[in-house]
């Protein structure tokens, strides 16, 4: 096979294991690209690989559960909808979905860019230690709950709970936020952050609802005695 | 885990009982206890319709002796089908006052070992510890005529392994009404003792029984099904998506926590609600071209015919 070809799998009645493993093989062959025919909202396509840096794979229809997750340097497309947990603990490369994703996406992921052209559910960046996450459309609860260092950026509406708990990273919503989460604070981006946010969202085809609002930890309960009650009251 | 399916058919001609049961069929994976089916709209000749469970107790004697239960409740048997422990029975009153409750007790009071799974004007309720194809060839429903369905994947985490403890849970005694629940309700049993207070009867220490019979009650109150399932949200503790059929149609609720999965699929011909899209793939083909979206935390919804 030349170096780079593109290849086609068509993963009807294939079964998970087996679509990774032929998915591998494509790959340590030198297919540079690779379409999934009908991966059937299978979980798990397409995670743990670790070396294949700059490959990409595109699964045209839905994906289940964990797709791209604990891989590192793939490039990944869907064309449909994703379920939960997608590009959880991701370490570099790229995640683009053309539609929906379900609750947890980019859960601790720690490099790399997931992109969200739809909605997301709930606690979308759950505990993020890297890379950033963009939403094109709405995320659900407690989305950006104790993230430590990932960039959350949605479009749309944020879910209550937003930030909540965060340690470091940012959160950005072009939408209302229903409610932000314990020991925030929301201000406005600096003119950097607004170019980065329209470089961004604007080279996939999205766009903020209404004006950006940057949310942050205020970091209160980073540090604090235990007897004083007045901080813990205050920033819950 | 356990899987969660709902189907609704809006116009005649959609096969709501193979699409269910394809459904069903790939959400096995999150529940592999145990099957069951609600499934509503089928004719049957009478006022009513129960689905019964005879298992190995269903012979001669014990039909014979269930003939006579239903006749001491005040009606007559204007139908019956039996098939490998599954009794369908079509109800006609016959001079008494057409008491739900005291026809089910004397059907089970009759013959022994004979569970009733639901009462109802439109409804078979079909459960059993077989995967959703197998239940769904030897029960017959393949092929039948309903306007609405839900069913239910097991993985028994709070009571028993058999066919009384799965799922759909009909709210007895209201006729039509059942429920199919994937996570815990933590406040069931505190007010499952109000029910009973008021002189209510479960039939098992499930929680999704006491989510039938709160709804089911509410409904009699007068309550719309989307006002109920609505509310349900604040009155509900714990883990959960559940979904609720009547013989109009169902709705579904999912807790604020959103930590059980619900995805939502419509077209103009039909609604679908499912824990995962692998059951809309199943039942659709994954080239099929329509919207799917994950129900909101604290978000409940409704659709009827």
């Amino acid at each position: 096979m030349d170096t780079l070809a593109p290849a086609t799998l068509d993963a009807h009645g294939l079964s998970t294991r087996e679509i990774n493993h032929r998915l591998r093989e494509l790959l340590d062959g030198g297919a540079g690209t690779v379409d999934v025919l009908h991966p059937g909202s299978r979980h798990s396509l397409a995670v743990g690989f670790l070396d294949h840096p700059g490959a990409a794979i595109r699964f045209r229809g839905d994906v289940g559960y964990f797709c791209g997750g604990l891989s590192d340097g793939l490039d990944v497309a869907v064309d449909g909808n994703a379920g939960w947990s997608l590009g959880a603990d991701m370490m570099d490369g790229s995640i683009v979905v053309g539609g929906n994703s379900g609750s947890s996406t980019g859960a601790s992921m720690r490099g790399g860019l997931v992109v969200v052209k739809g909605d997301a559910g709930a606690r979308s960046a759950i505990a993020g230690k890297g890379g950033t996450l963009v939403i094109g459309g709405s995320t659900g609860y407690m989305s950006g709950f104790m993230n430590q260092r990932t960039r959350l950026v949605v479009c749309g509406d944020a879910g209550p709970g937003f930030g909540d708990s965060m340690y470091e990273g940012e959160l950005f919503c072009g939408g209302r936020i229903a409610e932000l989460g314990s020991d925030t604070v929301c201000e406005p981006p600096s003119a950097e952050e607004l170019a980065w946010l329209a470089k961004l969202c604007g080279g996939h085809g999205l766009a903020p609802a209404g004006e950006w609002q940057k949310v942050r930890s205020a970091g209160r309960l980073w540090r604090y005695d235990k007897k004083e009650f007045s901080i813990w009251r205050e920033a819950l | 885990m356990c899987g969660i399916a709902g189907f609704l058919a809006k116009r005649d001609g959609v096969d709501v009982a193979a699409t269910l049961t394809a459904m069903l069929a790939a959400l096995r994976g999150r529940g592999p206890d145990s099957t069951g089916m609600s499934l509503y709209g089928a004719p049957f000749p009478g006022d009513l319709v129960a689905s019964a469970w005879a298992g190995e107790a269903g012979g001669e004697a014990t039909r014979a002796a269930v003939s006579e239960g239903v006749s001491e409740a005040g009606f007559a048997l204007s139908d019956q089908q039996y098939r490998d422990g599954y009794w369908r029975l079509g109800l006609a009153r016959d001079g008494g006052d057409g008491d739900v409750a005291a026809l089910a007790d004397a059907i089970e009071r009759s013959a022994p070992g004979v569970r009733v799974f639901s009462v109802g004007t439109s409804l078979e309720l079909l459960k059993h510890t077989s995967d959703a194809r197998e239940l769904a060839e030897r029960f017959g429903v393949l092929g039948s005529t309903y306007s609405h369905a839900i069913g239910h994947a097991r993985m028994a985490t709070e009571s028993r392994v058999d066919v009384n403890h799965s799922h759909p849970f009909w709210a007895r005694p209201f006729p039509d009404v059942t429920v199919v629940h994937n996570g815990h309700v933590t406040n069931y049993y505190k007010n499952r003792r109000l029910f009973e207070m008021r002189g209510h009867r479960f039939q098992t220490g499930n929680d999704t029984e006491f989510v039938a019979v709160y709804l089911a009650d509410r409904l009699a109150a007068g309550v719309p099904l989307d006002e109920a399932v609505r509310d349900s949200i604040d009155d509900l503790d714990g883990s959960f998506t559940y979904l609720v059929s009547t013989a109009e149609g169902f709705g579904v609720a999912r807790d604020r926590f959103s930590t059980k999965p619900c995805l939502v699929a419509e077209t103009d011909d039909w609604v679908a609600v499912v824990s995962e899209g692998i059951a809309l793939a199943e039942a659709f083909g994954d080239g099929a071209d329509f919207d799917t979206y994950e129900l909101a935390g604290g978000e409940a919804r409704a659709w009827t015919r």
